[in-house]
């Protein structure tokens, strides 16, 4: 039986893009108001369009905007709203914010302040777990300030490769893998002002680099009553620059019993931190081994995988636990079915080195097929500028096996029309489709191993491409010499492309 | 019509004669027999030999568009007649913006002699950072930016005057 509590009745969502998105449309499902914030340059974005009311931040700058806790504070009082959705990013791992809508009585959909506090220091939260008795990477990590010059001297004899972390970073930022003592001192002043501008914490901490090690990550959903369950792993190796661009669950690494020893460590994680709310355990995997990195106490961008496999609503549940209802799944009742893949799409050049690109999306018509699941946050004409991540949708599918969830993304990837922008789907296509992937042969180093050279052929484009690029400027000019607006051929008449007008040209 | 069009550094011609929507089309004088079935805005399906393929294709300025099987291929359209293209000599990094972002730092000033690959400023785009290093030997002449300054895609950041290197100067087919 759920405990009857009461619903909120209006929700804040502090983010932007495609998980604002996500958490909207599961609030509407629930019969829930919701208050969407944006920026100068968001204006018309998708987030602001489907919430029930709007509110503008102004200065694109994220700092400014969705990283403005007073501004955003100050609209949610005055919208009364009852709760506040971080997403992941911005002030998702922010404790002050969580502090601050505490002190305002506005519920944080996520855990508590303190909790967020200790788990967002990567050495806090890893002296802990060595405490309870849960196993971490070795290297150096010290609550106590460190200046560069302490740190170059642990790092030496650390030896390397090894890596530099900010203690309050994520996605990549702020870190570094060093091969040499040459690059050290370079690699901790950059992650030192990265993590700095980015997180406003320029704490460092050092990691012993782990051979060939693949990163493991387990969701934990907690509820406020002390009941804590797993909802097994996501297989999250594919990365490149540190971020992940390609999750799986299942992993193929982990047999039966270690998924059962995992799952438990990171319950005990969880419990040890005394967390609530929606978060996920990461781990590195390494000869069999596993070792706790870090707790991300927020949803993860790549929560549908789980959601396609165990079947539960992940974000639904983050309203109803932060609402103060009991969580009723047992962790028996937790059984995995079929294989799912993520890919984030993103607005990048992998030719150069992953550059973020910018510009219109002249043409965007993602694939739609059955238990293909696409979580979006651009449509046609999006102008995508430099102030965020550019990450334009992911793509998920889900089916019985993992041979056939790779042909299904294969064929989700080669019917996603793009156009205006560059983007890495041929990239992701290049990944899926290599032997050693297919084979689940995969470490956090796979890109670098096997797809270092990648770069589109620049040999002759296949002769249809030619041909259609013919046809197509010989109807156009004969359009513009006859002055006809556009032209239509259709002599197929049973082709499901001729309904509807979801082709247009740019001009 | 006649069409050149260059993809990869090299130039097709496309030729195209239409009759009911018969497509005579030839490839580098290499004859392809085509018919349309479908154009709708953009949208394409025709045919070769009995093969039928679909795709997308749209025009940006001088830029033709084609989406096929997952991959936009970005054919740019020369006035028929012109040269070939010269082969871009491929340089190790550019001094221009490779993104739209903010200078968060300068390792370089004016009248500095500077080595190739060595590092000039950074810039932070979606809270990345992009080292900028110089593509060849030189004194800089000017640092067009100051820290904390907006840059835009392609601006260029550094005038940086070339000096002679002491190597045996690589002719860019080399590098292929």
């Amino acid at each position: 039986m759920r405990r009857q509590v009461a619903m909120f009745k209006k929700v804040l969502i502090a983010n932007r893009g495609e998980i604002a998105c996500r958490v909207i449309k599961a609030c509407q499902e629930m019969g829930i108001k919701t208050v969407a914030v944006y920026s100068e340059v968001d204006e018309k974005a998708p987030h602001v369009q489907l919430a029930d009311e709007a509110h503008p931040l102004g200065d694109p700058t994220p700092i400014k905007s969705y990283l403005n806790i007073e501004k955003i504070m100050q609209v949610a009082m005055e919208s009364g709203s009852e709760a506040i959705h971080p997403g992941y990013g911005f002030l998702s791992e922010n404790a002050n914010f969580a502090a601050e809508c505490e002190k305002n009585k506005i519920k944080f959909i996520g855990p508590r302040s303190e909790v967020i506090r200790k788990m967002g220091s990567k050495i806090e939260s890893k002296i802990m777990m060595e405490a309870a008795g849960v196993p971490v990477i070795p290297g150096f990590f010290s609550n106590k300030p460190t200046t560069i010059d302490q740190l170059l001297g642990k790092g030496i004899r650390i030896g390397f490769p090894l890596m530099v972390k900010a203690s309050s970073g994520g996605g990549g930022k702020g870190m570094r893998v060093v091969r040499k003592k040459s690059e050290l001192r370079d690699a901790l002043e950059g992650a030192q002002r990265e993590s700095l501008s980015a997180f406003g914490d320029g704490t460092l901490l050092l990691e012993k680099y782990l051979d060939s090690p693949r990163h493991i990550e387990f969701q934990i959903l907690a509820d406020e009553h002390d009941h804590i369950i797993h909802l097994c792993e996501r297989e999250c190796s594919i990365q490149r620059r540190h971020q992940k661009v390609i999750e799986e669950t299942p992993s193929t690494a982990l047999s039966p019993d270690l998924r059962k020893r995992m799952g438990e460590a990171a319950v005990a994680v969880a419990k040890t931190a005394g967390y609530t709310n929606a978060g996920t355990v990461e781990f590195m995997f390494s000869n069999g081994q596993f070792f706790f990195m870090e707790m991300n106490t927020r949803l993860q961008v790549e929560h549908p995988i789980t959601e396609l496999t165990t079947g539960i609503d992940l974000v639904k549940w983050q309203l109803r636990i932060a609402a103060g209802e009991l969580l009723t799944i047992q962790q028996q009742d937790i059984q995995p079915r079929g294989h799912a893949i993520e890919c984030r799409i993103y607005a990048e050049d992998p030719e150069r080195n992953f550059l973020p690109c910018t510009g219109t999306l002249t043409e965007f018509v993602p694939p739609h097929g059955v238990n293909v699941r696409h979580d979006v946050g651009v449509s046609a004409g999006y102008v995508i500028t430099p102030h965020y991540d550019p990450m334009l949708g992911k793509l998920i599918v889900h089916a019985e096996t993992r041979n056939d969830a790779i042909q299904k993304m294969l064929w989700a990837l080669s019917n996603y029309v793009t156009m205006g922008v560059t983007t890495n789907i041929d990239f992701l296509k290049k990944v899926i489709e290599h032997e050693a992937f297919r084979r689940g042969d995969i470490t956090t180093h796979f890109i670098e191993d096997h797809l270092k050279e990648y770069a589109p052929s620049k040999d002759r484009p296949p002769i249809e491409v030619l041909v259609a690029a013919g046809i197509f400027d010989e109807l156009m000019s004969k359009a513009a010499t006859t002055g006809e607006k556009s032209v239509t051929i259709d002599a197929d008449h049973n082709s499901p492309w001729t309904i509807g007008g979801k082709w247009r040209i740019g001009t | 019509m006649d069409f050149d069009y260059e993809f990869g550094g090299k130039v097709y011609r496309v030729s195209v004669k239409e009759d009911k929507n018969i497509f005579k089309v030839s490839i580098d004088a290499e004859e392809v027999p085509t018919e349309v079935l479908v154009f709708n805005a953009g949208f394409l399906k025709f045919t070769i030999g009995n093969r039928v393929n679909k795709c997308v294709v749209s025009r940006d300025k001088e830029l033709v568009n084609v989406f096929m099987d997952g991959m936009v291929y970005r054919l740019k359209q020369h006035k028929i007649g012109a040269p070939a293209p010269k082969p871009q000599a491929e340089e190790e990094g550019s001094l221009n913006s490779p993104i739209s972002g903010k200078v968060v730092k300068i390792m370089a000033a004016q009248g500095d002699i500077v080595e190739k690959g060595q590092d000039l400023l950074i810039i932070e785009a979606m809270k990345m950072e992009h080292k900028i290093k110089a593509p060849y030997p030189g004194k800089v002449k000017a640092v067009n930016f100051k820290v904390d300054d907006k840059v835009d895609i392609g601006q260029l950041l550094v005038d940086l005057e070339r000096t002679e290197e002491k190597a045996e100067a690589k002719t860019p087919e080399a590098k292929k």
